[in-house]
């Protein structure tokens, strides 16, 4: 179990980790996400030993780390740009960590195929990176971090330059391995779809601070913050001012902040109805409804569709309803 | 699992340079401890054949060091800096322009060799006996023989002002070569400075009539001269009366008469001594190798391995030094203690005067 | 785990003292040490009625040489870097037949002794010369023979450098909208501009302390500081004005440094490198072609006919050609050398060995400390490091003849001449160096760690080999400058068998048409050595292409 404890870093006046404390536990992935500059790298930095905290530690199995030079660490990072050596063949970047365990030739040449084959590259072995496309070089550096076997496999934003199909199939391949190796993984992104997409454990980061951590399910029921619920994806998050105005207009009971699922919002026409409709789209197989109540819009899920401008109802079932307790 | 040390061009290519080096740095150890030693510090134009030295040694046991370090004026400087720590034993090669100066710095202790029998009194320029003279060289005009011959060619200095002359000859800086140095002392000797034709103005004559200056003998002879090995297009060059044999025996086919001559007047006689180091610790040693550089078996060598003469007056000439020049009879000269006294304000007038 | 720890630890503070402690002591001993002990004795020693400096700053023929030695040496420069930067371009990004060849032949004109590249300029600047005009004795052949010897330096600093920046940077640019020379002044030129200050600085120095060439072409009456440095000390053997002239000659070239490398550290920053082989293109098209004949061109003219001139003069008879003149330097039997001219040839093989090996090994724990330490101490380090270049000769010569003979006599020692050459060289290769490795991306280095490098291991894996062309340069350079060097050596009191240019120098010094072609033969032996030993070099790989 690899432990991060009140860790603080500090870049002259911008404070990137604000006594950060966050435990991962072995053989899942956690995925820390948050918006960009949130501090994630950073955490990711400290975790690897590159960048040393003003104070807090990290622990693997009981014991401080701080002290370890990188290198000594065992655990791999996968950089956001790759940083694959321009220098070297797509089989040498991959054997590079091999070569400082001190490997024999024939080993690293079996693992070096192994590993390309595991990230579908086989063959690639002599090429050159300066000729790899965008999806080719994060194999290869997926690989590379993958092949000396690290306790802990970090990686940084690692699909978020590529497009969005080979981001999918990106994702599948990865979580596979992850699972088929058994790997403790840290998983740094900004992208819900790929948190929910990999993640055993979630955490996620705002300015530095980690605002709540769990299972992708328990932090989807619970999300605890208007901010964190729009983060991972809620789509009619109510924040206190909102609150106020759907319960004035007594579309809700109390002037407390939630989330209502767009399942959750029913919507019917009614010429004297409080709500219009500010847009219809058909996405993926359904229509999605926009409404707007009281100043506030919300989405709801809706079987047909309904023109701009229609004067509707909006009733709330309060299965789909889940409570926050702070706004932000 | 083992690993195996990946051999990186780079390592491989310094060990083998490595390598090489110490190869052949224990060769050079390899040799046999001789029973004693002696340094010899001379110039960059020091040249004698290694079968001269094993003579040495086998006549007394000494081996020699030879230390090379730069022209004359560097070498004296150079002894002059260490002498309270030597680097060798004797220094040879200060010569008459710079020997009041070594003499000044107490560089030397007294020896008189009994070979200085056989030498010349008036290449005796110490009158205690601090340096032993080795060797002598006139710094001469020499002529394109093409070009000139002894009747156009010169007869004296002075004639290098006739218009006649004009554009014919270039001479060296003396501020940085020797034989420059030396050809403006033969001037100075031959236009006194209080005669009705000091030699400023004899020079201020040269350079109305487009004298050449150039830094260094090598510039003046090959690139400017035309006589001989020399490209140039001026017939009349600032030179050793021992060019001519030179160009006789240094050339391929050798020619039967030499391509270049020496005007004989307005030579400057420039000897070379060699002289015991204060200070050094093998000073018997020393004295031997002095007393060796004025016998035969050195003696013989120097004509044709540095192209001066020797001091020892029973040294038989090569042929070429009797039959292609002419040992200037009367050269001039210039005490020592006169050139040390007024060597630097001599050089500075003749630059603002030539500039 | 402790253990592991502080053994690791006690190894990386060890790595980092060598580092930095390895060029401390050698400059120290074998430079400031030497160098201060002559200024002082010059300055302070012995019995001096009048202070040297005031007198020297008094004088007022000085302030000319002064100003004289610092415009010539911005001139050769500014001219050295028009001709030599296009160059430097035709050899990092064009593959063609031949490239390696010229890249290597390039660098000869830098080994050859003044005294025979003199006698081919005059030749070749006089009046019946390819240009018909009388340049001798002009500044201009001075400047012309500048670019001779220097535009190697140009060439393969920045060529080195510039062959590892992405081109992709360039098209860009093209892409965006700008021309061919708008691209190359707005994206290419600030990219490369590290290795063109390096190359600048290099070239400024060695034409500020310019020596030989100033003499033999500029003729009486132009003179640099290191001339009249020379001057005052072996022809007039005045010390205290040599020591003043030298302190003002480093003070001098001090804050240009100094200045130099604030600027240089300002200009360099963080780059994504490429391969040099993915870099480089097949000529296509009317634009490339003339963009190589041109700079091959330059360089038949401006290099290759200064050496072609020695090459003929070298197999030139009476009646016809005949290689006389090698036989001749086969047998030995030539008047002032005293040993065969071919063994001057392994002489300085070897002397170059050990003062490259020197010079490497020193030059490149200096650079890193260079590039990897900001601020100030790297700053003055820098400084100090080019010093070496911009000292007169003659004060180095003298500087270890006064102080290097404690604890152990070094001053007659054969290793003294590649100490000294190594000194010449270490500013080349900490040069060459520093613009790389200030451009490796720290994010390569971190993921080398995190996949097990230690330090060293990172070194070794990620820097030398994105530094190691430049090393390679480098220690050319070093070699190089060994093979050629006759500053510093020809004042050192030398045991042992001539070097190369000394044998060519002493050879010279004899009037007859037979030395004069085994001079220039023996010139044509050291330029096929250089050639051939840059070669070699160019040959070693670091790409690491295919290997695990």
């Amino acid at each position: 179990m690899l432990a991060v404890t009140d860790v603080r870093v500090s870049f002259g006046d911008l404070v990137a980790l604000r006594d950060v404390a966050l435990s991962v536990p072995l053989g899942s992935t956690t995925v820390v996400m948050g918006p960009s500059g949130c501090g994630k790298s950073t955490l990711l930095r400290v975790i690897a030993g590159l960048q040393q905290p003003e104070r807090g530690h990290v622990d693997w199995m009981g014991e401080p780390i701080d002290g370890v030079p990188p290198h000594e660490r065992g655990f791999g990072l996968m950089f956001q740009d790759y940083a694959l050596f321009p220098h070297r063949s797509v089989g040498a970047n991959v054997g590079f960590g091999l070569r400082m365990a001190k490997w024999d030739e024939a080993a690293i040449r079996a693992r070096v195929s192994e590993m390309l084959e595991l990230v579908g590259l086989a063959g690639y072995t002599t090429r050159s990176i300066g000729n790899l496309s965008g999806g080719e070089q994060q194999r290869v550096a997926l690989a590379r971090a993958l092949a000396p076997s690290p306790r802990v496999l970090m990686l940084d934003e690692p699909i978020g330059a590529l497009d969005r199909d080979l981001r999918s199939a990106l994702m599948r391949e990865m979580r596979s391995i992850f699972r088929g190796l058994e790997l403790s993984v840290i998983y740094v992104t900004h992208d819900q779809h790929e948190a929910f997409g990999l993640a055993d454990h979630i955490a996620v980061m705002r300015s530095g601070e980690i605002l709540r951590t769990g299972s992708p399910e328990h932090l989807w029921n619970h999300p605890g913050s208007a901010f964190v619920a729009r983060f991972i994806g809620h789509e009619n998050v109510i924040d206190r001012k909102a609150a106020h105005q759907l319960a004035a207009a007594g579309v809700i009971d109390a002037p407390n902040p939630m989330t209502i699922t767009p399942e959750a919002v029913a919507v019917s026409p009614a010429p004297t109805g409080p709500g219009h409709v500010v847009e219809s789209r058909f996405v993926t197989g359904r229509y999605r409804t926009t409404v707007r109540v009281a100043g506030v819009d919300l989405l709801a899920a809706a079987s047909s569709a309904m023109p701009t401008g229609t004067r509707v109802g909006v009733t709330i079932s309060p299965e789909g309803v889940t409570h926050l307790e702070r706004d932000t | 699992m083992t690993h195996r040390p990946r051999p990186t061009a780079l390592r491989s290519g310094i060990a083998l340079l490595v390598l090489l080096f110490a190869a052949t740095a224990c060769g050079n150890d390899a040799a046999d401890t001789p029973s004693s030693e002696v340094t010899l510090l001379t110039h960059d134009s020091f040249a004698v054949p290694q079968d001269v030295w094993d003579e040495f040694e086998r006549t007394t046991g000494i081996v020699v060091t030879v230390l090379q370090g730069g022209d004359a004026g560097t070498v004296v400087n150079q002894a002059i800096l260490t002498k309270d720590n030597p680097t060798a034993d004797v220094l040879f090669g200060i010569d008459n322009t710079f020997l009041s100066r070594g003499l000044g710095e107490d560089l030397f202790v007294p020896y008189r060799s009994p070979a200085l029998d056989a030498v010349p009194d008036s290449l005796e320029l110490d009158p205690e006996g601090r340096v032993t003279p080795i060797t002598f060289g006139d710094v001469c005009l020499n002529y394109d023989t093409t070009v000139l011959d002894a009747a156009t060619a010169p007869e004296d200095l002075r004639a290098l002002a006739d218009p006649a002359n004009a554009g014919r000859l270039v001479v060296q800086n003396p501020a940085t070569s020797s034989p420059g140095l030396a050809f403006l002392l033969s001037t100075i000797v031959a236009f006194p400075e209080d005669s009705d034709y000091p030699w400023q103005t004899f020079w201020s004559e040269l350079r109305d009539n487009d004298v050449l200056i150039t830094d260094g003998w090598e510039t003046a002879y090959y690139s400017a001269f035309s006589g001989g090995a020399g490209e140039g297009d001026r017939p009349i060059v600032v030179s050793y009366a021992s060019s001519p044999p030179a160009e006789v025996i240094f050339a391929d086919p050798r020619p039967d008469t030499a391509p270049t001559a020496v005007v004989t007047d307005g030579c400057f006689r420039q000897v070379e001594f060699a002289g015991v180091l204060a200070g050094g610790e093998r000073q018997d040693a020393a004295r031997r190798l002095i007393d060796f550089m004025l016998s035969s078996t050195f003696q013989d060598e120097v004509a044709l391995n540095m192209f001066v003469f020797p001091a020892n007056e029973a040294t038989p000439l090569p042929p070429e030094f009797v039959e292609f020049t002419t040992v200037p009879s009367d050269p001039a000269t210039l005490s020592p203690d006169l050139i040390e006294a007024n060597r630097d304000s001599w050089i500075a007038e003749w630059t603002e005067l030539m500039r | 785990m402790i253990r592991r720890l502080l053994r690791s630890s006690v190894a990386q503070r060890a790595g980092a003292a060598a580092l930095i402690g390895v060029p401390t002591t050698f400059l120290g001993y074998f430079f400031i040490y030497p160098l201060v002990t002559v200024l002082a004795t010059g300055l302070v020693g012995g019995d001096q009625s009048t202070n040297p400096i005031v007198d020297v700053l008094g004088s007022p023929s000085l302030r000319g040489v002064a100003w004289f030695t610092l415009w010539q040496a911005v001139a050769s420069t500014a001219l050295t870097l028009i001709l030599g930067i296009p160059g430097a371009y035709v050899l990092a990004r064009y593959e063609f037949w031949g490239r390696r060849f010229i890249r290597a032949a390039v660098t000869v004109p830098f080994v050859l002794p003044t005294v025979v590249v003199g006698t081919a300029f005059l030749v070749l600047l006089g009046p019946d010369g390819p240009l018909g005009i009388d340049l001798r004795r002009t500044v201009w052949a001075i400047l012309i023979a500048h670019v001779f010897y220097n535009y190697a330096v140009v060439v393969r600093v920045v060529g080195a450098f510039w062959e590892q920046v992405d081109p992709r940077l360039t098209e860009a640019a093209r892409v965006l909208g700008a021309t061919r020379w708008r691209a190359f002044v707005h994206v290419t030129l600030p990219l490369i501009r590290p290795s063109v200050l390096a190359a600048a600085s290099i070239v400024f120095l060695f034409t500020f302390t310019s020596f030989g060439v100033v003499l033999i072409l500029g003729g009486f009456g132009l003179a640099t500081l290191e001339v009249e440095i020379y001057t005052q000390a072996t022809a007039l053997l005045d010390l205290p004005a040599a020591a003043a002239l030298s302190l003002l000659q480093l003070v001098g070239i001090g804050g240009l440094l100094l200045a130099y490398s604030r600027f240089q550290q300002r200009a360099t920053g963080e780059m994504r490198m490429r391969a040099a082989g993915d870099t480089r293109r097949r000529i296509r098209g009317r634009a490339d072609r003339w963009i190589v004949i041109g700079n091959l061109l330059v360089m038949a003219v401006a290099l290759g006919s200064p050496l072609l001139v020695l090459l003929i003069r070298s197999v030139r008879a009476a009646d016809g050609f005949t290689l006389g003149a090698y036989t001749g330097l086969a047998d030995g039997d030539v008047g002032a050398l005293a040993v065969s001219p071919l063994a001057a040839v392994g002489t300085s093989l070897r002397y170059a060995a050990v003062a490259s090996v020197i010079a490497v090994i020193v030059g490149l724990a200096a650079a890193a400390v260079v590039a990897y330490r900001r601020g100030r101490t790297a700053r003055v380090f820098d400084a100090v490091l080019m010093l070496p270049l911009g000292t007169s000769a003659v004060t180095i010569g003298f500087g270890f003849l006064l102080a290097l003979d404690e604890p152990i006599d070094l001053r007659t020692s054969i290793w003294l001449i590649p100490l000294a050459h190594a000194l010449v060289a270490i500013p080349f290769v900490v040069r060459s160096s520093v613009p790389v490795m200030r451009s490796v991306r720290t994010r390569l280095r971190e993921a080398a760690a995190t996949l097990g490098a230690d330090p060293l291991q990172t070194w070794r894996e990620v820097d030398l080999p994105l530094v190691g062309r430049a090393a390679l340069v480098a220690t050319g350079f070093a070699f190089a400058i060994s093979l050629g060097e006759f500053g510093a050596t020809s004042f050192i009191a030398r045991p042992g068998a001539p070097t190369l240019p000394v044998a060519i120098f002493r050879l010279l010094g004899q009037p007859g048409s037979e030395t004069f072609g085994r001079a220039m033969a023996l010139s044509v032996i050291l330029m096929v050595l250089t050639g051939g030993v840059m070669l070699v070099l160019d040959r070693f790989r670091f790409e690491g292409r295919g290997e695990f």
